[in-house]
């Protein structure tokens, strides 16, 4: 039996690799020429370690929970590693080796690091009475690295209830674990609000009311608590975010420094003295404070205090700005003050300043200062970490070396838009804009654009030649954004060049790229070269993303660029109600409005208002109707019958479907139609529900099928299909006290609620990936009982005859059953996403593009997961082309489209059709980005790349002077015969 | 008979291989103070090593930065040493799946059991039967099967494909005989030329291939004329 699946196996695997050698791979001198991948860490969290000496690097941690090794000359990657699930708590670096040592999943992983190379050096872990296995997610705990690094303080917040507490210190060398005695702590404490001062001090900061308790774990135990007002520090108002912020670095042990940051307004310097508490300075509208050792000018090497101001005037500036964006960035001034920690002295001639150049606000999340010896010279480089995710490197003089954009690791959604016409085609739009008028008016606006027309073209002319004349003004820092293009340096700043190059070209292949990121943070992103185009950020859009995190949150394009004179419009709806609406070739937003309700579906309306808008609905908690725009509202209107919405419920199973037939401008609400309750799990909490649609106005090409005997196999073609998958667990089945967990799949009729197929999947787990195009619906799962991926695909057919060729209405065909076919198949790895590749009009190929935990990317040709595919095939099989059954689908190295340019942790993929029918855009993102372009049948539209012109251009010629020199030769034959 | 000799050693290699195992367990508690945690803290171990494909002892810096281990598709990780070896800690009793990835070369991943009382076992992946053990060596050893082949390679021009090309060939070989086969005749003796002529071909009937040729490129009126010199250099010829 063995042998034979092995026969098969062999024989089926080399006819798929000779069908995939022939459909995909790129060539080796492709590479890099339509892709781009660029690397992230994620926000800093724990700033780690420095090394100056040969090639200077810098060490950090991340709340992506990714350490990582930066390059201080350019800010690329030297090395980075991912870990596993649970907060990365603490990292710092020894004194003595300079190792650095990470904690995380609350001390079940200690490790150390090589600084250098990234190579372990040892992995520990803290003993089961101080963390559980169960405990790994938890957050009750805070830890502190001893700066010598042989040992780690932990404070543990008990869970019955939150008030007592207990201090661990664990020792590496003998794993030995000294416990203190509980003590109880005040009620509405929790680990947040606490920090480590050093290893003999720990400080809590009671928000709510005002008041500060420390410990000290040397001598006895026990929490003594004082009012801020103590100190003669008074609130006027609500104080609203006050933080605690300690410091790595002390001038000395037993006397230790930390600070209480006032939400922006200042800072407050507080010192132990005598294992007690004392203010040391109030420093109004400083930013940011930072210890680290000094050498002054007129002193020696100390400790200084470095503080970060931002100068107010430019940031009135910049709030009268963000209303109006314009092409040309804000400034930010920043300045960095050094203060003598004896004397209390400044040092003027160590002051640093410089400027930042951006639209939205920019606030300070942490600074770090990082000490350079040049030459006996003593000099520092800053280091900020700004709450949008940016990270930049600057000098004191005001020189940023470089910028990283660390949001684009936390991408929630995207989309690959379109660019806008030219100024020369926009104007041959608009002469075909006035078809309506006389032949005469449509004469002279014909002649007057082409004048037009060639004015555009004259004046284009001249403005290119003067740039190239004077060159420096576009490029004024275009040196250092040379540096880092092949990572993710990519400034900020566009300039105006590159904003006049945004067009569209021939076969739209040059797009846009279109992001929301966790942090309230959006980016336009160029295709061809990766570069960011434009970003923008919004606080209010930060706080509703973190106040009611989503899993997915759509970008609406409700207008595409194609509709000259109107510009393109792209919107977002948080789930709290925020719309944020934005151009999305120029980053700048129209619009902002804040419903007062929560939000429970959302959907983009089909039909375009007068100015191609397409609204978006909004159905709230209460099932009222928003329309935004509120204009859209007759559109709704006048289509309410052919309108349905589905909101699904994750804890009870719940499905309701929602018609708008009774809707008027009265008259809002939405009313249900159908309603479902599907089996979940009993611990609703583990249940997690998908539905899926087809895409938005997808092209299907082909009706039907053709067999093999030349009749047509026609596609069920339902386009209010939806696929709904359920991951749950079982409480009746159970062995050995597990349960078992399922997988249930439904394909359900939006519109009538009616089921239409459903299938189970038992011991089996998520997380499920839908692919639902045309007629075929393809999702992967693991299978927990043999102990692998696998992926099921499902293809519904109306039979050999279609009912009707011209339209599909869901409530008059539901006598039809569509038959379906269901066919199992084992992928050989895991997938981390999976998607299809979308084209123009639907011609070409579908593959698959499945985001593989290794990496890479494959693609896989449709083909290969089809249903149809026979056990035993038979000529007719065989005419039609299908491949013959094997259970487990190839993963061969050729598919895989990112090639050595791997990707972590692969959050989702999305695909556009560009304007070649041959060719699809792909985008991925997660801790990296990637982009490509994929030809599932190949370039079978344009001349291939390496297409050789001059090969054809010198064959030409050769046979135009092989002919005239035949001529020359005949003609002197003749003659010489003549004369003969 | 057979059977039964098969089955001796089945037994005997089942009997080497707790032997083995029970060796390692016991270095493992030996050396529990070290750094390993043992089982008794709470989680069992894995260990292995990746080697490179020059088999280094010392992996080089790229290598150490671009190769991950996985486990369970990203459930757990393990992290390299300096020597190649590393160790994945605080996994219950189960089955894992440990992949080594590598963007240009390729591992093959094991399958590792680890039962209730802490003994693990390696063995082959196998998708289809997924019950059957095909083992492999503990602590795991991963060997780079060969480098990855993302590329296709791209057919170069060269001058003899060219020359090769049936088309090619069949163009060149009309022109030999064109070009080459008259000299040949007109080369040899004039014994021949004379029983040529004495064949008495039909001269005139057919138009001439060359002149044809030479007519079409040179253009109408000259080409008459140059005719009609040619007819008259021949026909003074014949008087000869």
């Amino acid at each position: 039996m063995v042998k034979k699946w092995k026969a098969i196996d062999k024989l089926s695997f080399l006819l798929i690799a000779a069908l995939i050698k022939v459909s995909l791979c790129l060539y080796e001198d492709q590479v890099s020429k339509w892709d781009f991948r660029q690397s992230f860490v994620g926000r800093l969290k724990h700033f780690v370690a420095y090394d100056t000496h040969s090639t200077p690097t810098i060490v950090l941690g991340t709340e992506k929970q990714v350490l990582a090794s930066i390059y201080l000359k350019n800010g690329s990657l030297n090395w980075r590693h991912v870990f596993e699930c649970g907060p990365f708590n603490a990292a710092r670096v020894e004194k003595e080796d300079g190792n650095v040592i990470t904690v995380n999943a609350n001390g079940l992983y200690v490790r150390s690091w090589n600084a250098k190379s990234g190579s372990l050096v040892s992995e520990y872990r803290l003993p089961e009475s101080i963390v559980t296995e169960n405990e790994r997610n938890s957050d009750y705990f805070n830890f502190y690295i001893k700066e010598k690094g042989n040992e780690i303080v932990c404070a543990k917040f008990h869970q019955s209830s939150n008030r007592k507490l207990q201090f661990y210190v664990y020792t590496f060398k003998s794993q030995n674990v000294k416990e203190s005695k509980i003590v109880a702590i005040s009620k509405q404490l929790s680990p947040k609000d606490c920090a480590f001062v050093n290893e003999n001090y720990f400080v809590c900061l009671d928000v709510n009311s005002l008041e500060i308790s420390y410990v000290s774990l040397n001598d006895d135990v026990k929490f003594t608590t004082l009012s801020l007002s103590y100190f003669g520090l008074q609130s006027s108002g609500v104080p609203e975010n006050l933080k605690l912020v300690t410091f790595n670095h002390q001038p000395d042990v037993e006397n230790p420094y930390f600070a209480i940051d006032l939400n922006g307004d200042g800072h407050v310097l507080i010192r132990f003295e005598n294992k007690e508490l004392k203010l040391v300075k109030i420093f109004p509208k400083v930013k940011q404070l930072y210890i680290e050792s000094v050498s002054f000018t007129n002193s020696e090497s100390k400790y200084g205090l470095f503080m970060l101001i931002s100068k107010p005037e430019s940031l009135k500036n910049d709030v009268d700005e963000s209303a109006n964006v314009k092409v040309n960035k804000d400034l930010h001034q920043f300045k960095v003050a050094i203060f003598d920690m004896e004397n209390w002295q400044e040092d003027k001639a160590l002051m640093g300043h410089f400027t930042v150049k951006s639209n939205s606000p920019i606030i300070v999340n942490s600074m770090f200062i990082i000490p350079l010896l040049q030459s006996q010279k003593y000099s520092y480089k800053i280091l900020i970490s700004t709450i949008d995710g940016s990270l930049f490197l600057s000098s004191p003089q005001g020189r940023i070396s470089w910028r990283r954009e660390e949001a684009l690791a936390s991408i929630l959604s995207a989309e690959i838009l379109d660019l806008p016409l030219s100024e020369l085609d926009a104007t041959i739009e608009q002469t075909l804009g006035f078809s309506s008028e006389n032949i005469l008016t449509q004469f002279l606006n014909r002649v007057s654009s082409q004048i037009i027309q060639l004015q555009t073209y004259f004046t284009k002319i001249i403005a290119d030649s003067m740039e190239a004349i004077s060159p420096s003004i576009v490029n004024e820092r275009g040196d250092e954004n040379d540096e880092n293009t092949d990572f993710d340096g990519s400034d900020l700043q566009s300039s105006g060049k590159e904003l006049r190059t945004l067009v569209r070209d021939k076969f739209g292949l040059h797009k846009i790229i279109v992001t929301v990121t966790e942090f309230g943070k959006l980016f336009g992103i160029d295709t061809l070269s990766g570069k960011i185009v434009w970003s923008v950020f919004d606080t209010d859009l930060r706080n509703s993303l973190r106040l009611n995190p989503p899993k997915k949150l759509s970008i609406f394009v409700q207008r595409t660029t194609a509709h000259f004179p109107y510009s393109a419009k792209c919107t977002i709806v948080s789930k709290d109600g925020l719309i944020l609406s934005f151009n999305p070739i120029t980053g700048q937003i129209e619009d902002k409005k804040q419903l007062n309700t929560q939000v429970k579906q959302t959907m983009l309306l089909y039909h375009v208002d007068n100015t191609y808008l397409k609204g978006i609905l909004i159905l709230d908690k209460d099932n009222f109707v928003h329309l935004y725009p509120e204009t859209t509202n007759q559109v709704l209107n006048k289509h309410k019958d052919t309108y349905f919405i589905v909101v699904g419920e994750e804890k009870t199973g719940l499905l309701e479907g929602y018609g708008f037939n009774a809707f008027s401008d009265e008259n809002r609400k939405a009313n249900r139609v159908w309603s479902l309750t599907l089996p979940t799990s009993e611990s609703s909490s583990k249940s997690r529900l998908q539905i899926v649609f087809k895409r938005h106005g997808e092209h299907v090409h082909s009706q039907g099928r053709v067999l093999g005997d030349r009749s047509v196999l026609y596609k069920y073609l339902n386009p209010n299909l939806m696929v709904v998958t359920i991951e749950g667990t079982d409480p009746t089945i159970s062995e050995f006290g597990k349960k078992f967990s399922f997988i249930t799949l439904y394909l359900i009729d939006a519109v009538t609620g009616s089921i239409i197929y459903s299938t189970i999947h038992k011991r089996s787990k998520g997380p499920v990936f839908v692919v639902h195009s045309e007629n075929s619906v393809v999702y992967s799962y693991y299978n927990e009982k043999s102990r692998r991926t696998e992926i099921s695909s499902l293809e519904l057919y109306e039979g050999k005859t279609q009912v009707n060729a011209t339209s599909f209405s869901s409530l008059h065909r539901q006598v039809i059953r569509p038959f379906i076919e269901h066919q199992n198949f084992i992928f050989p790895t895991g997938i981390s996403s999976m998607v299809d590749t979308l084209t123009e009009k639907g011609i070409t190929n579908k593959h698959l593009l499945i985001a593989l935990p290794s990496g890479g990317i494959l693609e896989l040709p449709k083909a290969f997961v089809d249903p149809r595919r026979p056990i035993n095939p038979t000529m007719e099989h065989r005419e039609e082309g299908l491949i013959p059954y094997v259970p487990e689908l190839p993963i061969p190295s050729e598919g895989i489209i990112n090639y050595n340019k791997s990707l972590v942790s692969v959050r989702d993929i999305i695909t556009a059709p560009s304007s070649l029918e041959s060719t699809c855009l792909v985008f991925a993102f997660g801790l990296d980005i990637f982009y490509t372009r994929v030809t599932p049948s190949k370039t079978f539209d344009i001349l291939k790349d390496d297409f050789d012109h001059w090969l054809i251009a010198g064959v030409l010629l050769i046979l135009v002077g092989l002919s005239y020199l035949s001529k020359w030769l005949a003609a002197r034959k003749t003659l010489n015969n003549a004369w003969k | 008979m057979t059977a039964i000799r098969y089955a001796l050693l089945w037994f005997l290699l089942l009997v080497s291989n707790n032997a083995i195992r029970a060796q390692n367990v016991d270095i493992e508690s030996n050396g529990g103070n070290n750094h390993t945690p043992s089982a008794a803290n709470g989680g069992h171990t894995i260990e292995g090593k990746v080697s490179t494909s020059t088999g280094d002892s010392n992996m080089p810096q790229q290598w150490l930065a671009s190769t991950r281990i996985i486990v369970n598709y990203g459930e757990y990780f393990g992290f390299l040493k300096r020597d190649g070896s590393f160790e994945i800690s605080n996994l219950q009793p189960g089955s894992y799946l440990v992949e080594v990835t590598h963007p240009d070369y390729f591992y093959e991943p094991i399958r590792v059991d680890i039962n209730s009382k802490g003994k693990i076992r390696a063995r082959k992946v196998n998708y289809i039967q997924t019950s059957s053990v095909q083992q492999l060596p503990y602590p795991l050893k991963f060997k780079p099967k060969g480098p990855f082949k993302y590329f296709q390679i791209r057919e170069t021009w060269k001058l003899t494909d060219f020359l090769f090309n049936p088309m090619v060939l069949m163009m060149i070989l009309p022109l030999l005989l064109l070009l080459v086969l008259p000299k040949m005749i007109n080369a040899a003796d004039p014994e021949t030329q004379r029983e040529m002529q004495n064949m008495q071909m039909p001269k005139y009937d057919m138009p001439e291939l060359s002149e044809m040729m030479t007519s079409f490129f040179t253009g109408g009126s000259s080409s008459k004329s140059s005719q009609q010199l040619a007819l008259k250099n021949k026909a003074s010829k014949k008087k000869q």
